[in-house]
C-alpha cells in the first residue's frame, strides 16, 4: 500500500478533518477494496466490509499514530471487519444453505469445484483466511502475518493446517489429483 | 496429492482476486455511514425494556428516582 501521505494528512484525519480522511480513502481505499475481496471473495459483501472498516477507522481515528503507517492499520482493520463477514456469511450459509455465492468459472468441472468450495468453506475462519491469502491469491507469508498480527511462524502452522484439512476434506469426496 | 497440485485446484475453483479492482465509488457511503446516528444496541434495548418494565411493575420507584435527582 501507498504510504507517502504527510505528516499534515494524518494529524488532521486524527482531529476529525473529513477532508483529509477523504484523501486517505482515495489513496488506500482500492487496496483495502482488494484485500478485503481476497478475503470475502464476494463484490458485494466485500464493499459493505469497506465501507463498515473505513466508519470504524474514522471512528477509533483517536487510537491512530500518525508517526504509524495509515496503510497497515487500515490492512488491520479491514481483516478484523472481514473476519465479521465472514462468520455472517458461515452463519447464513449454515441456516439458509446459500451455495451459489462465491461463482466458479464455467470451464470448471461443477461438481469438482463444488466440492472443492465445500472443503474450503468449511475451513474455520483462521484458517480460510490463511488459505485465501497464502494458497490462493499466493501472499507472501509476512504480509499475511502483518495483517494478521502473528508471527510468521502462526502463518506457516495455519496453511499447513488448513492443507491438511482440505486434503482431509476432498479425499473424502474421493478427489485425490 | 501434493501443494502445488491443491493451489492448483483451489484456484481453478476458486479463481484469485487479483485484479479486481473498485467497480463503484463508496466515499457517499462511507460518509453517509459516519453521518447516521448511532445504531441502538441490544444492550440499550434492554437497558430501556428493563426501566420501563420496572417503572411499570413498580410505579413507586418514580418518587424515588425523582427525590435522587
Amino acid at each position: 500500500m501507498t504510504d507517502e501521505l504527510s505528516g499534515d494528512v494524518l494529524g488532521r484525519f486524527v482531529k476529525g478533518d473529513l477532508d483529509a480522511f477523504e484523501s486517505l480513502f482515495r489513496v488506500f481505499g482500492a487496496d483495502v477494496e482488494q484485500w478485503v475481496m481476497r478475503i470475502l471473495r464476494d463484490r458485494s459483501t466485500a464493499e459493505d466490509a469497506v465501507v463498515e472498516a473505513f466508519w470504524r477507522a474514522y471512528r477509533g481515528r483517536a487510537r491512530f499514530d500518525p508517526s504509524r503507517s495509515f496503510g497497515a492499520w487500515m490492512r488491520r482493520i479491514a481483516t478484523n471487519v472481514a473476519l465479521d463477514h465472514l462468520k455472517a456469511l458461515r452463519r447464513r450459509r449454515r441456516w439458509v444453505g446459500l451455495k451459489d455465492e462465491m461463482a466458479a468459472p464455467a470451464e470448471t468441472d461443477p461438481s469438482l469445484s463444488e466440492s472443492v468450495r465445500h472443503a474450503f468453506e468449511g475451513l474455520p475462519d483462521k484458517l480460510q483466511i490463511v488459505a485465501a491469502l497464502a494458497l490462493i491469491e499466493e501472499r507472501p507469508y509476512g504480509e499475511i502475518a502483518e495483517t494478521l498480527q502473528v508471527p510468521v511462524g502462526t502463518v506457516k502452522s495455519r496453511v499447513y493446517r488448513a492443507i491438511r484439512a482440505l486434503r482431509k476434506e476432498l479425499a473424502r469426496a474421493g478427489i485425490h489429483p | 496429492m501434493n501443494e502445488e497440485n491443491l493451489k492448483e485446484l483451489l484456484r481453478s475453483a476458486l479463481p484469485p482476486a487479483t485484479g479486481q479492482g473498485p467497480i463503484r465509488d463508496l466515499w457517499p457511503a462511507i460518509v453517509q455511514r459516519i453521518e447516521s446516528p448511532p445504531a441502538w444496541s441490544w444492550l440499550d434495548i434492554s437497558i430501556l425494556a428493563a426501566v420501563t418494565i420496572g417503572i411499570l411493575v413498580f410505579p413507586s420507584s418514580l418518587i424515588l428516582m425523582a427525590l435522587n435527582l
